[in-house]
């Protein structure tokens, strides 16, 4: 069942803009020149009850927007969306109670009071029962290993148990949907990791519906089944992680190490000729003994290719790489799907 | 009750502060001493028994309680609300299902709540110290209902004031100019009464009074028998006009918020 419904969504800022200098600042206080910048422009997404989706794209692509949006803290221009059958910038305070929202680089706890007061805070304002509560806090500090600090004050706190705390303030009142914008950002491998596990937990035992935007490639491959990136406002991709990465597996980087430095790039490029015309293979680099092709696995066999280079050069050593999620989202952002 | 439970976290993170407030309260103390050597000076400097109908110690009862009414309503609020919305606080309100006029009213409430019990020790000491009029009975319990109202119009201008951060890069030009009006038209400063004619009838019309004046005129029992009701009318009349006006900013303020993104 869709949760979440996006149908043409279209969102434009105007930005003040003025050119450096005394004269545009004089002129600038009488009229100001304005510039209109779509931050959205026509989404359309279907999220359904219990995915847990990646939403990914470059700085400024509009991930911070959508969230907005869904939030109910930001206006579209023009387009229909609806969260759990709520339209949320029309009925914020009704949406506001379904969703948990974590801003990875904004607080929700409360700067000079241990932790556990914003909880008990965040109990009244959502009404959240006696029992629900204390249920809720008792699992979560065990699952974050948090227990320890709820007594702290938020400022005596490192960053990596602060975010576990943020994590745990967000879901308290057992939102349906949980939107989280770059949540681990600045945090170390361990505290990441145990970020990650938590929300694996609670999207598969209780059914929630969590949308996460991220810079981090490990929080989509560990976390998300599906990824929708975003670029410049459109969608480009929006479908399995796993569909995406097969497109681009075929692509395999081999890299060898020969005993004679200086073979010539041209060599080389003589040498495999018929292949690098045929695009089964590319040369990507030759730096002193190390030499990087591309090959295409559709096109020609790689043990072959290796095969062949092993009786052509005076190969010492070889490896064969698959490319990392890392690399997929690189070539996407700078070229397109 | 969420707004209680918004008031007691307010008030709590206020007293992490405790050396702040001590300070504050210290300087209370020194203004009022300030304030009484002022006005004895001034009234045998000019040997005068009254001055606009004030005697000395009925001037010197007035200023001690403005100056305690100063203290007691932490009067830059609008700062706080300023970075509320400046520095992004106020987009994580908003994913909240709470109001933000009524959230940013209880966090007011609960960071001034300390000050009310240092104000109240000031008070005290005041009436040992420079045996000020105090006031008892029915009169002592209008005047606190009168003092509740002044707070609500003090968070209300504060509110105001601090919309303007929704269009404006910084709220200082106009928080110092509402600020003077305050200054000069509330009485907080000198009774209206020591005013030319023009400039009386100026803060007649103006809301400014119905903070500091009409309160401690109650105080000082200057304002007797049913006129007390007309002034709390005032105070009441001008409460609802600026709820209301502080409620349109906002909406408005709110929209330019969120049609920009915080």
């Amino acid at each position: 069942m869709a949760i979440i419904e996006i149908k043409d969504l279209y969102k434009e800022y105007e930005i003040y803009e003025r050119e450096g200098g005394l004269k545009a600042a004089i002129t600038s206080l009488f009229a100001r020149k304005t510039k209109k910048v779509k931050a959205l422009n026509g989404i359309n997404i279907t999220v359904n009850e219990g995915e847990f989706v990646g939403l990914i794209g470059p700085n400024g692509a509009g991930k911070s927007t959508l969230i907005k949006i869904l939030s109910g803290i930001l206006f579209p221009t023009s387009g229909e969306v609806k969260v759990n059958g709520i339209i949320p910038y029309e009925q914020r305070e009704k949406n506001a109670i379904n969703i948990g929202v974590m801003f990875g680089q904004r607080s929700n706890l409360w700067w000079d009071l241990p932790v556990i007061d914003t909880f008990e805070l965040l109990k009244e304002i959502y009404e959240i029962p006696d029992s629900e509560y204390e249920k809720n806090v008792k699992e979560f500090s065990k699952l974050l290993a948090i227990d320890k600090y709820l007594k702290t004050p938020v400022r005596k706190l490192s960053l990596g148990e602060r975010m576990r705390c943020e994590v745990a303030a967000c879901l308290l009142h057992n939102p349906k949907i949980v939107l989280l914008d770059e949540p681990t950002i600045g945090l170390d491998v361990v505290a990441k990791q145990r970020i990650r596990e938590f929300f694996k937990m609670i999207n598969k035992k209780r059914k929630v519906t969590i949308i996460l935007t991220t810079h981090d490639m490990g929080d989509v491959e560990k976390l998300c089944k599906r990824i929708i990136i975003i670029d410049k406002g459109n969608k480009v991709y929006d479908g399995e992680l796993e569909r995406l990465m097969k497109r681009f597996r075929k692509l395999k980087t081999v890299t060898f190490r020969v005993s004679d430095p200086n073979i010539s790039k041209s060599k080389l490029e003589s040498l495999f000729n018929e292949k690098i015309k045929n695009q089964k293979i590319k040369l990507l680099s030759k730096e002193k003994e190390e030499i990087k092709f591309e090959v295409n696995s559709e096109k020609v066999n790689t043990s072959e290719f290796v095969k062949e280079t092993l009786s052509k050069l005076p190969v010492v050593d070889f490896k064969i790489d698959e490319p990392e999620i890392e690399e997929v989202i690189r070539k996407i952002y700078k070229k397109g799907i | 009750m969420k707004y209680a439970k918004l008031i007691k976290i307010a008030f709590l993170s206020d007293i992490e502060y405790r050396i702040y407030n001590i300070l504050l309260f210290l300087l209370t103390l020194l203004q009022m001493f300030i304030l009484v050597m002022l006005w004895s000076a001034i009234f045998s400097w000019n040997n005068v028994e009254t001055i606009a109908g004030f005697t000395l110690s009925e001037m010197i009862t007035y200023a001690i309680v403005a100056v305690l009414i100063t203290q007691l309503w932490e009067n830059d609020y609008e700062y706080n609300l300023e970075d509320f919305i400046k520095e992004g606080e106020l987009t994580t309100i908003l994913t909240r299902p709470i109001d933000f006029f009524f959230y940013a009213f209880s966090n007011y409430l609960g960071e001034n709540l300390s000050v009310i019990i240092y104000s109240f020790i000031a008070w005290i000491i005041a009436i040992f110290a420079f045996s000020i009029h105090v006031p008892i009975g029915i009169t002592l319990l209008l005047f606190t209902f009168s003092l509740l109202i002044s707070f609500f119009l003090m968070f209300t201008i504060s509110m105001i004031i601090g919309c303007f951060a929704f269009w404006a890069e910084d709220i200082h030009g106009v928080s110092e100019t509402i600020r003077i009006l305050i200054l000069l038209f509330s009485g907080s400063f000198i009774p209206l009464s020591f005013f030319p004619e023009g400039l009386r009838i100026i803060a007649n019309i103006l809301p400014f009074q119905a903070m500091y004046s009409l309160p401690i005129l109650i105080y000082l029992e200057k304002i007797t028998g049913t006129d007390i009701f007309i002034a709390i009318f005032i105070q009441i009349f001008w409460a609802i006009v600026l709820y209301l006006v502080a409620r349109l900013f906002l909406k408005q303020g709110l929209k330019r918020f969120t049609s920009l993104g915080g």
